[in-house]
């Protein structure tokens, strides 16, 4: 099975922002489009997703929900714990509050 | 000089007159001060407002407003709302406001900030203002004022502005600015000579929330502009920063979600205040409390929005950030001390919190 790495400091901002694009630069939103969605349109792709959270000043709630909770309301919950895999060595409990937004996203 | 004039019997006349004259105008004047004392009692007694000092000058179209000795939203909340109760009184009327702060002895970012935030609301909504003022004699809050940013947005000559390593000018805008939050961490943590940790991310997740809050609860529909405030200060003694975050919105009891029986509760409190009478039937302090908590108050009624608030409490009681003081509308929380109800309204919502290396010491 292939593999998908994305790390967001070095790929995408070292200071993410917040929910919407309209909120500000570097929002979830944005992230999700632009590194997330498209490797969820086809069906089949059975790639795994790693992502990397370290090297970034803080991630917000709203930034975290909408990346990851808004993926899962769009592509599913299944799909994506089954897809999506973090790494972050310097917070433990990131994962597991990114996991949570997943679980949620329907609430 | 007309020979009618000079007559005992017209002198005599003229004399008690005079005399009749005099005594009208004391008495005038007597009464006059009188019903003032007495509405100033009646007003004290049934607590409900602070008085101000202010001179108006009717002839000179000048108002004077002294600034308290403690000049500080977060330590004088009810004399500093009564200040600007006044500052709003005395706007529409078009005359020129000058604020006396010779006397301030002790002045915080955040009194700097909310006056700012009043300047740009009025000029927004009227135009041009006609404010004036002068500078604390107090060398400490002078240089303060100086430095803090505060004159950026005001037309005053450069001398009269300063600039401080220890003080994050303030900043304003309308979205959230993640690279302003990674200034603010790297201010922080030159100072207090911290290393990127969870700590310090804490810091940075706490503004961007506070922001991504102003953009998307604060100001709604009828807003006029989603403004911000943003400034922290190092202080050299206690060796802690404090940071002092000002959305001039609706306030948060204004824009949580409400059940039927508060909504009912805030349609009598807006009959009051038409009737002119001074009463709150909606606590503020416990609607504030209940969004902190993460109670289900988010107005988009989605489960998954409205985590601002309680993720900011969250990072104080896994004391990242100390000393958080949230005041909005008549809600006042201070969680490290005690929370209460105001007797005037604070317009907007307030965020202040403080690091200390000490505090942070064994968490680190």
């Amino acid at each position: 099975m292939s593999k998908v790495n994305i790390n967001i400091a070095s790929d995408f901002t070292t200071t993410p922002g917040a929910r919407k694009k309209a909120d500000g630069d570097f929002s979830g939103e944005v992230f999700r489009e632009k590194f997330l969605e498209d490797l969820f349109k086809i069906p089949n792709d059975d790639r795994i997703i790693e992502i990397t959270l370290d090297g970034v000043e803080g991630y917000p709630t709203s930034f975290l929900e909408e990346s990851f909770g808004g993926l899962a309301r769009r592509y599913g919950k299944e799909r994506c714990k089954k897809k999506l895999k973090f790494i972050s060595v310097e917070d433990n409990l990131l994962i597991k509050e990114i996991e949570s937004y997943i679980e949620k996203c329907d609430d | 000089m007309k020979k009618l004039y000079k007559t005992v019997k017209f002198r005599k006349y003229n004399r008690k007159r005079a005399e009749r004259s005099n005594r009208r105008r004391l008495r005038h004047k007597e009464k006059k001060r009188k019903s003032r004392i007495l509405q100033q009692t009646e007003n004290r007694t049934n607590k409900k407002y602070l008085y101000s000092k202010t001179y108006e000058n009717k002839r000179k179209h000048t108002v004077e407003i002294v600034m308290p000795e403690n000049c500080s939203i977060i330590n004088n909340t009810e004399e500093m709302l009564s200040i600007f109760r006044t500052f709003r009184k005395y706007v529409p009327k078009q005359v020129q406001i000058f604020f006396d702060m010779s006397s301030v002895s002790e002045l915080t970012g955040d009194a700097i900030i909310y006056m700012l935030s009043m300047f740009d609301w009025h000029r927004k909504k009227r135009g041009q203002l006609n404010i004036r003022g002068n500078f604390p004699k107090d060398q400490n809050c002078s240089n303060l004022l100086r430095s803090s940013g505060f004159f950026k947005y005001m037309n005053t000559p450069a001398p009269n502005i300063q600039h401080s390593k220890y003080i994050l000018e303030i900043e304003k805008d309308t979205k959230v600015q993640p690279h302003l939050a990674k200034n603010i961490v790297a201010f922080t943590r030159e100072h207090l000579q911290l290393p990127r940790n969870k700590k310090t991310k804490d810091i940075y997740k706490t503004i961007i929330e506070c922001m991504a809050n102003t953009k998307n609860h604060a100001f709604e529909a009828r807003s006029i502009s989603p403004l911000w405030y943003l400034m922290s200060i190092y202080d050299e003694k206690s060796k802690d920063v404090t940071f002092t975050f000002l959305d001039a919105g609706f306030g948060i009891p204004k824009t949580i979600r409400i059940n039927k029986a508060e909504s009912f509760l805030e349609k009598i409190d807006k009959l009051m205040r038409k009737l002119h009478k001074d009463i709150k039937l909606i606590n503020d302090m416990e609607l504030i409390m209940q969004a902190l908590k993460g109670a289900f108050r988010t107005r988009t009624i989605k489960g998954y929005r409205g985590k601002g608030l309680p993720a900011i409490h969250q990072y104080y009681k896994s004391h990242s950030i100390e000393n958080l003081i949230i005041i909005s509308r008549r809600g006042y929380i201070n969680l490290s001390q005690k929370n209460r109800v105001l007797r005037d309204d604070f317009l907007g919502t307030m965020v202040s919190w403080k690091i200390n290396k000490e505090s942070l010491g064994g968490l680190i």
